[in-house]
């Protein structure tokens, strides 16, 4: 199972795959009139390498998800040395950058049971945040008479977690990760991962549909000036959370290696059964998942909260660089953090090489998609974010969510031709149980 | 095999891609973590304060079907998918103290309602040189007080929803045709419909949800469901309190969820008619029968309750059939299976037929657990525990040569 694309660095396969040049006419005519993909659609390329490529990708990936987590970490650490505004700022700064390649992983979990039963732990959500820290009153009197509303682990050394006691006094990897993750089976996990610290570093965002984002001071970690009580605890879990997050992406990094669980799992479906996986990641991510539950959900509840990235308002961004994700993993080219860009072949190319129409229209979907997108991430950038976008009476903003929800709906109902075309059996999308009997329903 | 369930016409937009994607919505949903109140989350907050899971699918996933891992000989902790159903003696009332059910998780600094073992001790069948395993459970309650001394008990494990929208279209008077309360036959088998108050229509009607056919909607099923499993309320079910008794003061008092945004409650109708329409819709097994004896299953009388096939009017107007080996109805199996516990208008040894369709499913390697409590982890074992109206038929079974036992057995494991 081993192939050159993936032993070569990064430059060298760039340099391989421009280098090639014999492509016959047919392919040829793919290639420009899709416009996207002239380098891959010019190879000839075969299911295995496609495969092959495809798990390239997802280590490149993963690995600039550890890096970017990594610079994140830097960051936090800047921020509780000396806990600043201007600190808080740049590791929320961080927070966002590291979100971009984590996101474009996404399309890998679905597919790929090892990554899917691995996401908990870094991806959770909703977030048990009253688990975590404090939350601001906003449930009416029934809540201000709890004598149990401080019940948090940021505040207690000991509490009841899902009926048994846990012992908190200190709060590391090992708490979060271990006690926390054994009192309720994997869906424990919601007190660690990406959300996690970004309620910690936004904390709630009471704006509703309103714009703005979370407000938490600094001072929530200053041992001189603590706001909010138990600065010391905070601080730890911040850490803590943090360093769980980084050994949690060491772990799929090595994961996507030659012999890591995830490669040998992808390498024992062979070579059709790599590609049925590939369309069940592209497919799952873009319906079920993201039109769905991300998108769908919210707009029909007009939910601010539904929203994936809500302390933070980055919903936009994360909507966004998960369609791009879907979109590079069908034409095989990934551009990290730094610049670089990995190109191989692509199951765009091999879907050209039988029906090169196909091809064009499923590189428009994705394109169409990915212009919906991007009209949320403008809207954003003029205050209008996810949660704004979605509120109820807002007609023009529920109708952009709409547009984008369409367009992932309309790039499905393609993925399904291509489906057909590369005769892949047993494919379950996520959210469409059977999309091949497109009249099941009661 | 059964044909592609067809449409609703009037809910069949151009783009039914659009119209599954509530479906995938319900999906989410199913799947979604309920997290405690407050949170940011107002749509997803609200659970417990007491919980069996956190999410539907929590419980209702393949390794439902599983036996209890451990040896049978030794007491086992009991995974979550298994729930204890708690009730007043004689009376369909839940506990005062812990409600209908035992939740083995609860809302920080709340204790849970304890943890359950089972220890299966083997027995002699009456008549027989086969064994089968009594389920006896272990429950050392950690909350205080409670339950009441007179409480009975009874464990019930997640139900397969293969297919159970479809169970709800029998047509009724094909049930009443099927229905033989007084045994008019004499065939000793006297099927009877659980006539139930429906919460929603505000009427009685045809139970036919849950192991004793105890709920006449799915959409009440599923609420109910909702609201003492994982605690979330909804329009039929508003209090934010789940299960929690009503001497049960603690959990009274915490993680609150109804929001004004999901309509005053903690999930909003549109979130709950999302989720029902994707129970609605959940597949029916796509299973054959195999093995050319299914005379057997005729001949020894199982097919009377286990009734192979409906015949049920679409929503466009098709007549097509569903092979669900159930007659719907409840029959009365005896004091081996008797839970004890007055539930829903029936007697504590009265069951509705549970549907065999993807049962082939359900087993790996011909072991799965098996009747209500999952005591039967075989089709054998389950067989034996059939007594009551079912009696006759065991005994046809047991008289059978050991190769037309074999068939049989291999006949249903294949469902």
């Amino acid at each position: 199972m081993k192939n050159p694309i993936l032993r070569s660095t990064l430059l060298a396969s760039a340099v391989a795959l421009s280098a090639c040049s014999t492509a016959d006419e047919s392919d040829s005519q793919t290639a420009n009139a899709s416009g996207q993909s002239t380098v891959t659609s010019e190879q000839n390329v075969t299911a295995q390498q496609v495969v092959s490529h495809y798990a390239a990708l997802a280590h490149a990936k993963y690995s600039d998800s550890l890096n970017a987590a990594q610079k994140l970490q830097a960051d936090i650490q800047q921020f509780l040395d000396a806990p600043t505004e201007a600190n808080l700022e740049q590791a929320r700064n961080t927070w966002v950058d590291a979100r971009v390649p984590y996101q474009q992983s996404e399309v890998y979990r679905f597919g790929n049971s090892v990554v899917d039963d691995w996401e908990g732990k870094v991806n959770a959500w909703p977030l048990d945040e009253g688990l975590i820290d404090y939350t601001a009153n906003s449930y009416g009197e029934e809540s201000e008479e709890n004598p149990f509303y401080t019940a948090n682990i940021i505040a207690n050394p000991k509490l009841m977690i899902g009926g048994k006691t846990v012992d908190a006094s200190t709060i590391d990897k090992t708490l979060l990760s271990e006690t926390l993750h054994e009192i309720d089976g994997v869906e424990a996990n919601v007190a660690t991962g990406y959300h996690a610290i970004e309620f910690l570093l936004w904390g709630q965002d009471l704006n509703g549909t309103q714009p703005g984002a979370g407000q938490r001071p600094a001072t929530d970690y200053d041992l001189e000036n603590c706001t909010n009580g138990n600065c010391d605890r905070r601080r730890a879990y911040l850490s803590a959370v943090t360093g769980l997050l980084i050994d949690d992406l060491k772990d799929i990094v090595a994961s996507w290696e030659e012999g890591g669980a995830a490669m040998t799992d992808l390498n024992g479906k062979g070579t059709q059964g790599g590609l049925a996986t590939i369309v069940t990641g592209m497919g799952s991510l873009a319906y079920g998942e993201l039109a769905g539950e991300r998108m769908k959900l919210g707009l029909m509840l007009h939910d601010p909260e539904e929203e994936h990235d809500c302390f933070s308002d980055n919903t936009h961004w994360s909507h966004y660089y998960d369609a791009k994700g879907i979109r590079n993993v069908y034409e095989g080219r990934y551009t990290g953090s730094n610049g670089e860009t990995l190109e191989g072949p692509s199951l765009a190319a091999l879907v050209a090489q039988t029906d090169p129409t196909l091809n064009r229209e499923m590189e428009a979907k994705l394109a169409a998609t990915e212009a919906a997108m991007q009209v949320l991430v403008e809207e954003a950038a003029k205050g209008n974010t996810v949660d704004v976008l979605i509120g109820a009476g807002n007609a023009a903003g529920n109708q952009k969510m709409q547009d984008a929800i369409d367009a992932l709906v309309a790039q499905t109902r393609t993925l399904e031709k291509v489906i057909k075309t590369l005769d892949l059996q047993g494919i379950s999308l996520e959210g469409s149980d059977s999309l091949d009997n497109p009249s099941a329903v009661l | 095999m059964l044909q592609p369930v067809p449409a609703l016409s009037s809910d069949n937009p151009p783009d039914n891609l659009q119209a599954r994607l509530q479906i995938a919505v319900g999906k989410a949903l199913f799947d979604k973590l309920w997290v405690f109140a407050p949170s940011s989350t107002d749509a997803s907050d609200g659970l417990g304060p007491l919980y069996n899971a956190r999410s539907c699918a929590g419980c209702h996933q393949a390794a439902a079907n599983r036996p209890v891992s451990g040896s049978r000989q030794s007491p086992q902790p009991l995974p979550k998918h298994y729930l204890l159903r708690l009730g007043a003696q004689g009376k369909d009332q839940p506990d005062p103290y812990l409600g209908f059910q035992v939740q083995g998780f609860a809302y920080p600094d709340l204790a849970s309602e304890g943890q359950l073992r089972v220890q299966d001790l083997p027995e002699p069948v009456p008549g027989s040189d086969l064994l089968r395993h009594r389920r006896v459970l272990e429950w050392q309650p950690t909350h205080s007080p409670g339950p009441d001394k007179t409480t009975v008990r009874s464990l019930r494990r997640t139900p397969d929803l293969s297919g159970i929208g479809l169970l709800a279209l029998i047509p009724e008077p094909d049930l009443r045709a099927q229905a033989d309360p007084e045994d008019a036959n004499g065939d000793g088998i006297s099927g009877r419909i659980n006539r139930v108050p429906d919460a929603i229509q505000g009427r009685l009607a045809t139970g036919r949800f849950g192991w004793k056919a105890g709920t006449a909607s799915l959409e009440e099923q599923v609420l109910k469901a909702l609201h003492r499993d994982i605690g979330i309320s909804s329009w039929l079910f508003p209090d934010a309190d789940g299960d929690c008794g009503t001497r049960q003061p603690l959990c009274r008092n915490l993680g609150n969820g109804n929001s004004t945004a999901q309509d005053g409650f903690e999930a909003s109708r549109v979130a709950t008619d999302a989720l029902v329409r994707y129970t609605r819709n959940l597949p029916p097994p796509a299973t054959v029968a195999k093995g050319d004896r299914a005379d057997l299953f005729q001949h020894t009388g199982c097919a009377a309750c286990h009734r192979p096939a409906y015949r049920i009017p679409f929503p466009d107007g098709s007549l097509r059939e569903i092979q669900a080996y159930t007659d719907g109805l409840l029959h009365d199996m005896g004091p081996g299976l008797s839970d004890g516990l007055q539930e829903s208008g029936a007697l504590p040894s009265e069951w509705r037929t549970p549907p065999l369709w993807g049962l082939s499913r359900r087993l790996d390697q011909g072991k799965g657990a098996l009747l209500h409590d999952g005591r039967a982890l075989t089709v054998l074992e389950s067989i034996l525990w059939h007594e009551g109206e079912a009696a006759s038929s065991r005994q046809r079974f047991l008289t059978m040569s050991r190769d037309e036992q074999n068939s049989l057995i291999e006949f249903v494991e294949s469902l």
